[in-house]
């Protein structure tokens, strides 16, 4: 019967054990040592580091193995959530901002005038561990500045993680930036000890780059990735053959890149996403609204607002790209370079193409479900699997968390149509607006983590009934 | 109204589906007797908790309907919610009509709502993976006391032993009185944790210190949303989080 809630066995002796540590506990002492310098440089390496907006961290699913700490799941977790709503899963900061490059864009540039710290790769090590342990955070993402070199800094980065992989055999997740300019055999070795690894585009475009960050050549940043992409290619090889081999970052490689710095076109930003999906095969393309913490001839004025709204606009359109099965070029080209700010990009797809539109909530395959606002992923495979059981009416859609006030302009439901007019873009338009939650996700950076464990729900079944008594 | 009451264990409730079946009623409620208030126009069946037939009722969800079904009726069990036993009965009735294809019959609002309330648990016990917070004992134990909205400890142990398999630890749910204790090797649930234990807190550990100062450092001032904050992390979860104490 025990093993009804899943092997939870109860031992009056053992607590005995517990309740004599619990004893043990309450004469906790202070720590001596004086941590205030160490306290300082975090917080200015941590502030250092926060224009970062990957806070993902899913990708990589792994047990721990006997005696160490740490594994790796597979859904994202978040372990809290900062005062600007982003989530926190990793403990995100610089190795230094000592820089030697002089990016017009960052606040660490050589001339600027901050407060410079250095952590040790031990102190790096240490923290994460103890920050591990009490549950604050998933693992590590660490970054730098470009202290005296490239490869120096590397060497630095490789150091902080072969202490906490082979001294504290932590288990955990770790992501890291690479330097551009780094040289391939470290980047090899780095690969071998995090979980994920990042080359920032930064710029969408090469002349953007040529602009603003002169000592960061394009062929700097999209060869690593080049690199990176073969060796992950070459590991599962690896790895398939010599059951056991150590995995090559196994989580994948993604990028970030700064909205709003610069004139690119919506278009060309997603353009250039699909290619890097498509040829390096990244895992996330990350987009960060661009925040003025410097004058700059080159650069919006320091009054700017970020443009948080596009910015979200475009992770609604890269979604899109990953999970929904359309392409840069759909849903934008040269005639609309840019996504809409008032209604969703998929509405704003589906505006433009009502002569594909209604289409048959009983009959719709789920590729063309999945292209109807108002429907998500989770929202498509309910109604699969409706569908297999009956028949789905209007009033069902709202029960399985279809938006019916966007998706009635485009569907039909047992061939009844439930909005005012098919055909009419402008007046569709005008309702979705209406209708759209304006305010609601005005600040929504990112899609929360939990959007993120989606059901991996089947969309074909094998079911059957087996009648009969207990 | 026909009313079946067990004695609030899993297994009670398991023996309830069990009689039903062996006495051909169909209850209108299955109510845990802990603090049942007996209405004298219902007509009450006491079930006694029979392990045995616990077992065959689980075995034949098990294999008669899908893991998956079992997986929901464990999750909605812990929701506490008076209704689970009768949203629980009607689902495995409905499971036995329509074997492994039952959770395709979203048609049917008992699915959907043993769907949601199911989600809701594993939803909770996901954001807790996150959320629990431990505070380190100068001996080298960690606690962690939280209050969950549903009886999701023993969802969260399997998570910890694997992950933190190398230090000791207490997750205790200080509102139900449950902990699950790890003693780096297996874990055991536990209904009897002394009081005492709660009121634990202040280690001075520098490391709090610091994941205080980090959390408040890594936010964007220019980004700066505590409604968004508050949406994604509830305001009830924040009482045992290091980052807003002190
Ligand atoms: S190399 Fe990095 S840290 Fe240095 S100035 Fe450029 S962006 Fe900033």
């Amino acid at each position: 019967m025990q093993d009804l809630t899943r092997g939870c066995k109860f031992s009056e002796h053992m607590f005995l054990f517990w309740l004599i540590c619990a004893m043990l506990i309450a004469t906790s002492r202070r720590q001596v040592v004086t941590q205030v310098d160490l306290l300082n440089k975090v917080r200015i390496l941590a502030d250092a580091a926060k224009y970062d907006v990957s806070c993902s961290s899913s990708g990589s699913t792994r047990s721990n193995k006997a005696g160490g700490v740490g594994n790796a799941a597979a859904a994202g977790i978040c372990h809290s959530w900062s005062a600007d709503g982003r989530c926190i899963s990793l403990l995100k900061i610089l190795m230094t901002n000592i820089c030697a490059y002089d990016c017009a864009y960052c606040i660490n540039r050589a001339t600027s005038d901050v407060e410079r710290a250095m952590l040790s790769p031990e102190e790096v090590a240490e923290i994460t561990i103890n920050f591990y342990r009490r549950n604050y955070i998933e693992g590590l993402f660490l970054s730098s500045a470009v202290f005296r070199s490239p490869d120096e800094t590397t060497e630095r980065m490789i150091r902080a993680l072969e202490i906490l992989r082979r001294e504290y055999r932590f288990n955990g997740y770790i992501h890291v930036k690479v330097i551009p300019g780094t040289s391939p055999a470290l980047t090899t070795r780095l690969g071998f000890l995090a979980d994920r690894l990042s080359v920032n585009i930064e710029l969408p475009s090469p002349q953007s780059l040529h602009a603003l960050a002169p000592q960061k050549s394009s062929e700097a940043i999209l060869g690593p990735m080049g690199q990176i992409h073969d060796q992950i290619h070459e590991s599962r090889e690896t790895r398939l053959a010599v059951r056991g081999a150590t995995a090559y970052v196994p989580a994948g490689q993604t990028t970030q890149l700064i909205v709003g710095a610069t004139p690119e076109r919506d278009h060309q930003i997603l353009q250039l996403s699909e290619k890097l999906y498509q040829s390096f095969q990244l895992k996330r393309v990350y987009y960060s609204s661009y925040i003025p913490t410097v004058s700059h001839p080159n650069l919006p004025s320091l009054f700017t607002a970020p443009p948080l709204r596009r910015e979200h606009r475009l992770y609604q359109a890269d979604w899109l790209l990953r999970f929904y099965g359309f392409s840069a070029r759909e849903i934008l080209d040269d005639r609309h370079p840019d996504l809409s700010l008032d209604v969703d990009p998929k509405s704003d797809w589906a505006l433009r193409h009502l002569d594909q539109f209604p289409v048959e909530i009983n009959r719709a395959p789920y590729e063309m479900l999945l292209r109807v606002p108002g429907i998500g992923l989770r929202s498509a495979q309910r109604i699969i699997a409706a569908r297999r059981a009956g028949t789905v009416d209007f009033d069902l859609l709202k029960k399985i968390g279809v938006v019916q006030k966007r998706a009635r302009h485009f569907i039909t439901c047992q061939g009844k149509f439930y909005g005012e007019a098919s055909q009419d873009e402008q007046l569709i338009r005008a309702h979705l607006v209406a209708d759209s939650p304006s305010g609601k996700d005005s600040g929504l950076g990112q899609i929360s983590l939990f959007d993120l464990s989606l059901p991996v729900l089947s969309v074909v079944s094998s079911c059957a009934v087996d009648s009969g008594e207990f | 109204m026909l009313v079946y009451d067990f004695d609030g264990s899993f297994e009670g409730l398991l023996s309830a589906l069990y009689q039903s079946s062996v006495r051909k009623e169909k209850p209108d409620q299955i109510l845990a007797r802990p603090g049942l208030e007996v209405n004298w126009l219902d007509q009450h069946v006491t079930i006694e908790t029979d392990l045995a037939a616990a077992e065959k009722v689980a075995r034949s969800i098990r294999s008669r309907i899908s893991e998956q079904a079992f997986e929901h009726i464990l999750h909605v069990f812990q929701t506490e919610r008076p209704e689970r036993g009768y949203w629980i009965d009607r689902y495995v009735r409905l499971g036995f009509r329509f074997g492994s294809c039952v959770d395709d019959h979203l048609q049917e609002d008992i699915i959907r709502t043993v769907h949601e309330q199911s989600r809701r648990v594993s939803r909770e016990t996901h954001r807790m993976t996150g959320l629990i917070r431990f505070i380190r004992s100068s001996a080298g134990i960690y606690y962690a006391k939280y209050e969950p909205d549903n009886n999701i400890t023993m969802f969260l142990a399997p998570h910890f032993a694997d992950r933190l398999a190398d230090q000791p630890w207490i997750i205790h749910d200080i509102r139900r009185g449950v902990a699950a204790l790890y003693n780096k090797k297996e874990w055991i649930l536990t209904g009897t944790v002394p009081a005492a234990l709660a009121s634990w807190t202040d280690c001075d550990d520098v490391f709090e210190d610091m994941w205080r100062a980090y959390h408040r450092q890594i936010a964007i001032t220019e980004r700066i949303n505590p409604q968004l904050q508050r949406n994604l992390m509830p305001i009830r979860y924040w009482k045992h989080l290091t980052e807003f104490s002190q």
